[in-house]
């Protein structure tokens, strides 16, 4: 098992390095320097800023000088509006964490009520009900999706405002970030529950007379809930760009929408800083739900 | 005891010559028939798609398929409209052309009519410049299935080749070739794709100038690169295992005992054993390749303009949203309609020719 968590460790460790590589070299090839549509451009200025952020030394000293920074969590400043990257990241992700939290916990409710429910029931009507509704999420792109509910229930039944910051506002981008997750959920819930449900131990405790409520929470749920937790990663990772999308469309201060705007503006040092970040903390979620995984379901043996 | 003896003759003498042939009649038809125990013959593509044939949420979705595909390849032979040019009036400009609502004309197209004049209507309406939305949403359409299309059959290519090297001839290759599989499986997709399609579209913007790739927009380019990069990892997994067991089979043995090339090994035995394993996850590839267009689209890095995608489509539908809504419910219903028969359909080939695949 330790064996396992190291490898898995140095994986994240490499993963994260690819990350960081791939985003500096990536950013170095854009043509023109950064400070090439500065107003202020006599040559001095420009010579000065270009020593300031060590941009005259050779491309592999840079990477380094960028990644000894990194290690200080300093991911220098923005070449929009020279905030310091960290500090905008921290302020606004908080707005994306909360979203996304209250997304999650939702989908993994709701998913996992309706993947239950949809298994009990397996081939009556709730059940093909509840596919029905899963597989028409899956085929809807996410920006459509809140687009469509922005639409509905915020423009056409005026039921929210779109603009204001109270908590029901946070209802529809939430909704709409976790209908995707949670039609994926409901099913790996509803496939998962049923091959649990045909276990030898399920039968033996429905024969020694368990009441059939106590056979599903007990017995069936807590094996069933375990491939579950492999999903979290992705969902981390599907929430944070999902965020991309579902924060512009509502206009709200987040990550998401300040890396879309980043992008927009060619803010080349706010892009570096945000996609290691948001990476970063992909990599990192997916292996503490690997991990927590492996700990859990000792029967689990990976390769 | 008396068992014994009627039996003893028979073994020292022959025993044909104690047959009696009288006893023998010869079998008519029926009773011919009625020996007939044996199905017809069936071969692998025939059993899969007679189990196909009978899900019928996937037959309806081939249907519904093939209506979107014609209706994209014929609509455009008879509307008069261009997707990337305003609409004019008698060769005129014409300014109230612009933001029509389904089957409305503009003042000018009014006094057309009026005059005798006809013109085809506006089905879907017109967009902010004035020009004619169905045949813009039909390009799209076309656009969006050509992407997807394409993005998957790149991701086939190198997935195949990547993972059945990998998978044949195992060892040490395969060790590190996982190994570089496993750090791209863990890249975080939908950043990198972001990232890369901005820096491509900054880098090779200028090259392209003037070919038939400018065209189709830098932002398309690099999402190809990209699923070229970093999507075939899951393909090539999954090629791999196939091969590996595959290879273990007796068949295999006996085809290298008799002296069978590396060549024909794998043309002749493991890559028919996986087909339909490429097929089924191809189809389901192309679906996340549409996603992925749609949400490169809404980022501003998806196609160039003029060319339309349902994506960038449903993305610009966002201006006057509440004036406009049908310029997004239009494209929203196509793509979802597209990505759900295509889900379909590849769960239906999957239920059909590997059921082992289904989770």
């Amino acid at each position: 098992m330790w064996q396992y968590f190291i490898k898995r460790i140095l994986l994240a460790i490499v993963t994260v390095f690819v990350v960081i590589a791939i985003t500096f070299f990536a950013m170095n090839a854009i043509p023109g320097g950064p400070f090439d549509k500065e107003k202020a451009s006599d040559p001095a200025t420009i010579k000065a800023l270009t020593e300031r952020y060590d941009l005259d030394k050779p491309i592999g000293e840079q990477f380094m000088i960028y990644l000894g920074r990194l290690m200080h969590l300093d991911l220098g400043i923005s070449m929009r509006n020279g905030r310091e990257i960290s500090k905008t990241i921290s302020t606004k992700f908080a707005v994306s964490a909360r979203i996304g939290g209250y997304a999650i916990i939702v989908s993994f409710v709701v998913g996992i009520a309706l993947g239950i429910l949809a298994a009990l029931r397996r081939n009556k009507m709730t059940d093909r009900i509840i596919i029905f509704f899963t597989t028409l999420f899956q085929s809807v792109p996410g920006f459509v999706m809140a687009t469509l509910l922005l639409l509905i229930f915020a423009l056409q039944l005026g039921w929210f405002h779109v603009y204001s910051a109270d908590k029901a506002s946070l209802l529809l981008p939430v909704v709409s970030l976790a209908l995707y997750p949670i039609a994926y959920i409901t099913r790996l819930t509803k496939s998962s529950m049923l091959d649990v449900l045909a276990d030898d131990y399920v039968r033996t405790a429905r024969s020694k007379g368990v009441s059939p409520f106590m056979v599903v929470a007990k017995h069936a749920l807590r094996n069933a809930v375990l491939p579950i937790i492999t999903y979290l990663g992705p969902m981390v990772a599907y929430t944070l760009t999902g965020s991309l999308v579902v924060e512009t469309v509502f206009t709200m201060p987040g990550l998401g929408s300040e890396f879309v705007q980043s992008i927009l503006n060619r803010d080349y040092t706010m892009i570096m800083g945000t996609t290691i970040f948001l990476a970063s903390l992909m990599v990192v979620m997916t292996l503490i739900s690997d991990l927590i995984y492996k700990m859990v379901d000792p029967r689990i043996t990976f390769d | 005891m008396s068992d014994k003896k009627d039996r003893a003759p028979f073994a020292k003498n022959i025993l044909s010559l104690q047959v009696d042939l009288d006893k023998f009649t010869p079998a008519t038809e029926e009773d011919k028939q009625s020996f007939e125990v044996m199905r017809p013959s069936s071969t692998f593509w025939k059993d899969g798609f007679k189990n196909f044939k009978k899900n019928k949420m996937a037959m309806t979705s081939v249907i519904v398929l093939v209506l979107i595909i014609l209706a994209i390849l014929i609509v455009p032979t008879f509307v008069p409209y261009k997707y990337s040019e305003t609409i004019k009036v008698n060769g005129q400009r014409d300014r109230s052309v612009a933001n029509l609502h389904p089957y409305k004309w503009s003042e000018k197209e009014q006094e057309y009519i009026d005059n005798g004049g006809k013109l085809f209507p506006h089905v879907m309406g017109t967009d902010q410049l004035g020009r004619d939305y169905l045949i813009r949403v039909i390009i799209g359409t076309r656009i969006s299935l050509l992407v997807g299309f394409f993005a998957s059959l790149i991701v086939l290519v190198i997935g195949l080749v990547y993972g059945s090297i990998s998978g044949f001839l195992g060892g040490k290759v395969d060790l590190v070739m996982m190994r570089i599989v496993d750090i791209i499986y863990s890249l975080p997709d939908t950043l990198l794709i972001i990232l890369l399609s901005f820096v491509l579209k900054e880098t090779i913007g200028k090259q392209i100038q003037g070919t038939i790739l400018a065209k189709l927009g830098t932002g398309m380019i690099s999402m190809f690169i990209v699923f070229g990069l970093l999507y075939w990892v899951s393909m090539a997994r999954l090629i791999r295992g196939q091969i590996l067991s595959i290879k273990e089979n007796e068949y295999v043995l006996a085809a290298t005992a008799m002296g069978a090339s590396t060549g024909r090994m794998i043309r002749k035995h493991i890559l028919p054993n996986c087909i339909s394993v490429i097929i089924i996850s191809t189809a389901l590839q192309i679906p996340s390749a549409i996603f992925t267009e749609s949400f490169l689209s809404f980022l501003g890095l998806g196609v160039a303009v003029p060319m339309p995608s349902l994506g960038s489509l449903a993305s610009d539908a966002r201006q006057g949203l509440q004036t406009y809504p049908y310029k997004l419910i239009f494209p929203a219903i196509i793509i979802s309609m597209i990505v759900l028969t295509l889900n379909l359909i590849g769960d239906g080939l999957r239920d059909a020719f590997d059921p082992k695949l289904r989770k």
